[in-house]
Formats: C-alpha cells, structure tokens, sequence
C-alpha cells in the first residue's frame, strides 16, 4: 500500500471516529469476584453505569479508584452503579481479590481477563472509563488518569442526570413497586 | 485465489460497508459499533549512541467491533510499513484477526481468531500482546456453555505464529461444576497435533476454587504426555484471606515443563509484582520461568490515607527439588522483597516511599529504593517529582576468591500534568556501569560526572488529550531499554535514541 494511501485510511478513519451519531454500548456478560454473571443489559435496568477498566499493575488505575468511589458513593442514590472491570490476565488474577477485599470500594468487580470486552469499548490500555446512559448509549468515555481527571468525569455524570430523563431513578422504582 | 484470500477479501468489503454505515445510518436499532485506531511512528538515527540499527518503523492498528442482536463481528486491520520489529503487512494480509460470535445467555459460539486462557494460564494460555510482539493465538471454532451449575468450553483450530507462518492443529475441551457452597472443580484435555514445532502433545489438567467469606483458595495441576516416558508437570495454588483493610496472598509453584516451542503451554501462572519501581521492573529477571518451585507472599496493610504494601518471593530451580524452594547455589536459588508505603489522601498531595532487594541470579544482587511526590498545585494541575537509586553487586571470581564490584544507578522524573490537556515528563537515567553505554548520550555532551564515567540517558514524553476521543503521545530522547512486561509476559526492550509518537483513537 502506497503512504499517500495509507495517510487517506487514517485521515477517514479519524474523521468517522468524531461524527456526531449516537453510539449504543455493546452487552456483554462477565463473571464477578464469586463467579456469578453479571450482564450490562440487566444492569443498565437499575441506571447508569460508569465502567472503569483497570488492572492491579496499573498504578494510576489505583489512584483512580478512590476517586471514582467518591463519585459512586454520591450518585448511588439517584441510581448510577459502577463496573470495576480487571483487566488482569490469569497471572495476575490473583491480587484483584486480595486488592477489592481490603478496600472500602462500593463498586461490582467484574474479571475480563482476555481484555475483550476493554477492546470492545475502544480501549487500548488502563485506566479507561466510559459512562454510559441508562438507555444504552456511551456518553463519554476517557483513557488514561492524571490528578484532576475525576472533576471532569463527575461533571460528566451530573450532566448525564440533568439531561437523561429516562434514568430510573430510586425513588421512581420505589414508586414502582408500591 | 485461495479460500482464505476469499475470505478475508469478503470481509474487508464487509467492514467498509460496516464504516459506511456508521457514517451514514443515524440510529439503527440494537446495532453498535465501536473500536479504536492506533498509528505508531517511529525514527532512530545512527549516531555516537553505539546503536547499530537505523530503525524506522510505521504501524497502524484499526480495530472495528459491530454488534447486532445476538451477533458479534471483529476485524482488525494491521498494516506494518514496516513494524518495529521489521515486519511487513499490507493490503489483504493486514486484515490479520477476523472473527464472527453468536451469543446468548448461556451459549457462545465463535468462528475465526480467538485466544483460550483456562487454569490461570498453567493448563493452557494463549495471548496475543502487541507492544511484545506476541501471539499465541488460534484460528477455528470455539464452543462456551453453561447449564445449571456446569460450565463447558471446546475448542478445535489451528495454533498460528506471530510471523502467520507455521500453523499446527490443535483442540481441547474444559468442563467444569460450580458448587451452590462456593467450590468450583473443573479438568480440561488439550491435544497438540503433531507439527514443525512439536511431536503430538497430549496436556490433562485439574482446577479447584472454593470461595469463601474471609477468603479463597485456588489450586490447579497439569500433566504432559510428550516424548515417550517424559512426564511433563505443573502444580499452582494460591491461598488469599482478608480483613476490612488488611489482605494476605500467599502462592506456591512447582513446575516441570519441557520446552515445547508452543507458547499457549508454557505460560503458567507468574504473580512477581509488575508495579514495583522503574529501576527494578526493567531489570526484573525471568526466573525459572517453566522449571521452577517457588513460594511468594503478598502483604497489603491500609492505615487512615496511608497503603502499605510488603511482597517477598522464594525460589530455586525445581531439579531435584520434591516440595520447596533449594538455598543452593548450584539450583539458581532467587530471593527478592519489595516494600512500598503511600500516602494518598483523596484529592491532596500524594508521598510515595519505595525500596527493595532482589537477587538477579545467584550472587548477583540488586537494592534500592526511590521516593515520588506528587504536588496538587490546584484542582487540575499536578507536579510530580520522583528519584530513584539502586546498586548493583556482582562477584569476579580470581583464584577463587570473590572480587565483589558492580555499578550504581538513578533515575530522576519530573512531570507536569494538567487534566484532560495533557502532560510534559522529563526523565533522566544515570548508571555507571561500563557495559551500558548503548542507547546513552554520547560522553562529553554533559560535563557533570555523578559517580564517575557515567552514562546519562536523557528523554522527554508529551501527552496531549484532543477532541475527547484521541490521544497523542510523542517520546523524544534516549531511553536504555530493559524488561518491557504486560500481565505477567515480558520481553527484553532495546535501547532506542529517537523520537516516537503514537495517536490513539477510540471510536
């Protein structure tokens, strides 16, 4: 393939990665901590959801989470859930229990040990965060932490909740129910 | 043309059809389409370095996913011009992974590039990881399920090489039952056909997890049958308890494996710590890696904002050796212990203590210890500083007597980060040691001598956040190489004087 070629595929491919066209997330099913399986589709049902993809030897993946907790713990009663997807393979599975286990984190721990599922979502590497409305659509997504990082992703989220009215909130399902 | 040219040109066409679509269909029920981009440059030049390759390379890697209801295409499109690794793919040939899933609740169905990871990695791994330029990946048919408690997976295809050129059979299957208690017990039979790389390799395999409330309990054992009367082993477990804010991992590995020159078998389960500092990560030694018994423990301790962390590894060579690691000389024995203490309180100034010592091969020996702070000038803005020393000592042997000698190093990083805009990083690797010159600035360029003949590798890293979905990376300068390692696979990274740059997109 000639390079002026080449510059024209990336030129097009840049160009289609900026237009505007919503992008529905894909589903996916993983297993948790204690092997049960946890389906996107289903938990889009209680709200929100903001994804993180990190890994135990990703030492800005483990800045991230306290603040990404602070962010949980804040929105948990209006609905939003967050995925703390491992991207550790087999050979480092074995620190993501003892790591969760000893934290304070409020967050479903998935393993995506292959990494597909990060790859579906666009990700090349860790820490990468994507919030995704409860109707299914990717609102935002962001690779890579540096200090600061979780100021734009909470305004992502408030943003998320003044604008999606279609967000089942706790109240609302409470209401349901009764 | 062959089935495969017809095919891969088959979805190439489909794929364009799929772009064409994203750009001009504006809502299809149920459909998503996502993926990502990555253009990779870059140019080394001979000079005074002691480099000896005029390194070029340009590689992009697009990545496309569509999922439709119950299905799930992937292509990805990889051309090399040439790669790093001096590679070349073009045209058809760089369509090189393609795959088509059905999925349902309990059922998966896939024809066409996958990767199989069962036992922690010590009853079979394949894995593909690009920045190491491996792949141990397989073409075919791979069939999940579960039912009730019972999970089962079977696989038929070929393994293929990172160059696509040697392609053997291969097939297996795993099953496994989940108790309602908290104990999975599973067995898997993998079967290798005969090939260029191997005679037929028969692999049966046990596992066994029981999960309970203050802990878990991992164990998991392999045998070969290869060469007549060769009885091939590995034996994994790793044992984990917790408290609110403190954890223990304690992991045994006994490993008999002959060399099979089939990556997927001989990949078993490595917990070395991979975060540990830059100093030690780039010299962090592969040892013993398929024969070897080795015992590890894994300390976490969380006090207020403080997080204390304490790793200590055992092992020798697993010649003669029935249960635990060997202190003699003649069996390699290895023996490291990291430590880490960080205050991080959310949103605040972050202080960072690390050390450690670790033992290269026997009687080579490597300490050290580096410290990191990381100052929140204010809600978006962050300047983080870091030096690192260690050294090392090694014996020369005259007459029989020890001579002891060896080098010193340090490492100093100062960055300046701004959220999503993007971050400047200085580095500046120094070592005296003579043998490390390649990759360093020519002599005389800086007139400062730390210890005396030392070597300066001098670098500087860009990132720039743009358009919420692109990042820019450009590297500049001179880096010493060593250890590159990405989930527990490493490879021996050159040194390179040169600039780098690489553009990530996800879409």
């Amino acid at each position: 393939m000639k390079r002026s070629t080449f510059v024209l595929v990336i030129l097009s491919i840049l160009l289609i990665s900026q237009s505007s066209i919503a992008k529905n997330a894909p589903d996916f099913t993983l297993r948790d901590l204690k092997g049960n399986q946890v389906k996107l589709s289903e938990q889009l049902k209680h709200g929100p959801i903001l994804i993180d993809f990190w890994a135990t030897y990703c030492k800005s993946c483990l800045h991230e989470m306290p603040q990404l907790n602070e962010i949980g713990k804040k929105y948990k009663d209006r609905g939003l859930q967050i995925l703390a997807i491992s991207t550790d393979s087999p050979k480092s599975a074995a620190k993501v229990r003892p790591y969760i286990n000893s934290s304070d984190y409020d967050f479903i721990v998935l393993l995506d040990n292959k990494q597909e599922v990060r790859r579906l979502f666009g990700g090349t590497s860790t820490p990468y965060t994507v919030l995704i409305s409860a109707s299914g659509e990717i609102v935002y997504s962001h690779l890579g932490y540096v200090p600061g990082d979780e100021i734009e992703i909470e305004a992502q989220v408030a943003q998320l909740f003044e604008s999606d009215t279609n967000t089942p909130s706790i109240d609302s399902k409470e209401s349901t129910n009764d | 043309m062959t089935s495969s040219k017809t095919l891969r040109l088959f979805i190439s066409g489909f794929s364009l059809v799929l772009l064409f679509s994203l750009v001009t269909v504006k809502e299809v029920a149920a459909l998503s389409i996502t993926g990502q981009n990555k253009i990779r440059y870059g140019r080394q030049a001979v000079s005074q370095t002691g480099l000896t390759d005029d390194l070029y390379y340009l590689e992009n890697y697009f990545e496309l996913f569509a999922s439709f209801e119950k299905f799930r295409f992937h292509v990805r499109q990889r051309y090399l011009m040439p790669s790093e690794y001096g590679q070349r793919l073009d045209g058809l040939a760089a369509f090189d992974k393609i795959d088509v899933e059905y999925i349902t609740d309990h059922l998966r169905i896939k024809g066409g590039d996958f990767y199989q990871e069962w036992g922690r990695g010590l009853l079979m791994g394949s894995l593909e990881s690009i920045d190491l330029n491996f792949d141990s990946g397989l073409e075919g048919l791979v069939v999940e399920g579960d039912y009730k408690n019972f999970e089962v997976s079977i696989f038929r295809g070929v393994e293929v090489d990172t160059t696509n050129t040697v392609q053997e059979g291969a097939g297996g299957g795993m099953l496994s039952y989940r108790f309602p208690f908290g104990l999975k017990l599973g067995g898997s039979i993998i079967h290798l056909d005969d090939g260029i790389r191997h005679e037929a390799i028969d692999r049966r395999g046990v596992e066994g997890e029981y999960i309970f409330d203050f802990g878990s309990a991992y164990v998991s054992y392999t045998t070969d049958s290869y060469f007549y009367g060769t009885y091939p082993h590995g034996f994994y477990s790793a044992l984990e308890f917790f408290g609110r804010n403190w954890a223990v991992l304690l992991d045994y590995k006994n490993y008999r494996f002959a060399y099979y020159v089939v990556p997927a078998l001989l990949f078993p389960p490595q917990v070395f710590p991979e975060n540990i500092m830059y100093l030690f990560s780039r010299n962090k030694p592969a040892t013993h890696f398929t024969n070897d018994v080795g015992l590890q423990a894994d300390l976490t301790y969380r006090w207020n904002d403080w997080d204390f962390n304490l790793n200590v590894n055992q092992s020798s060579y697993q010649e003669k050796i029935k249960i635990l690691p060997s202190l003699d000389l003649s069996q390699r024995p290895f023996w490291s212990t990291f430590f880490s203490a960080e205050y991080a309180p959310l949103g605040k100034d972050r202080v960072l203590f690390q050390g450690g010592y670790m033992e290269n091969t026997a009687l080579n020996y490597r300490y050290g210890a580096g410290t990191l702070y990381e100052w929140r000038i204010n809600r978006k803005l962050s300047l983080t500083g870091e030096l690192q020393f260690d050294k090392y000592i090694t014996p020369t042997w005259v007459d029989d007597i020890a001579h002891w000698g060896g080098y010193r190093e340090a490492y100093l990083l100062v960055g300046l980060a701004k959220s999503h805009f993007g971050t400047i990083t200085g580095t500046l690797g120094m070592s005296n040691d003579p043998w490390a010159s390649q990759g360093a600035i020519p002599k005389g360029w800086l007139k400062s001598d730390f210890w005396g003949k030392d070597m300066y590798w001098p670098a500087i890293l860009l990132t720039a956040d743009f358009m919420e979905q692109h990042q820019l990376r450009v590297f500049y300068g001179y880096d010493r190489g060593g250890l590159g390692c990405a989930g527990g696979l490493c490879r021996w990274v050159p040194p390179f004087r040169g600039i780098k740059v690489s553009l990530t997109s996800q879409f």
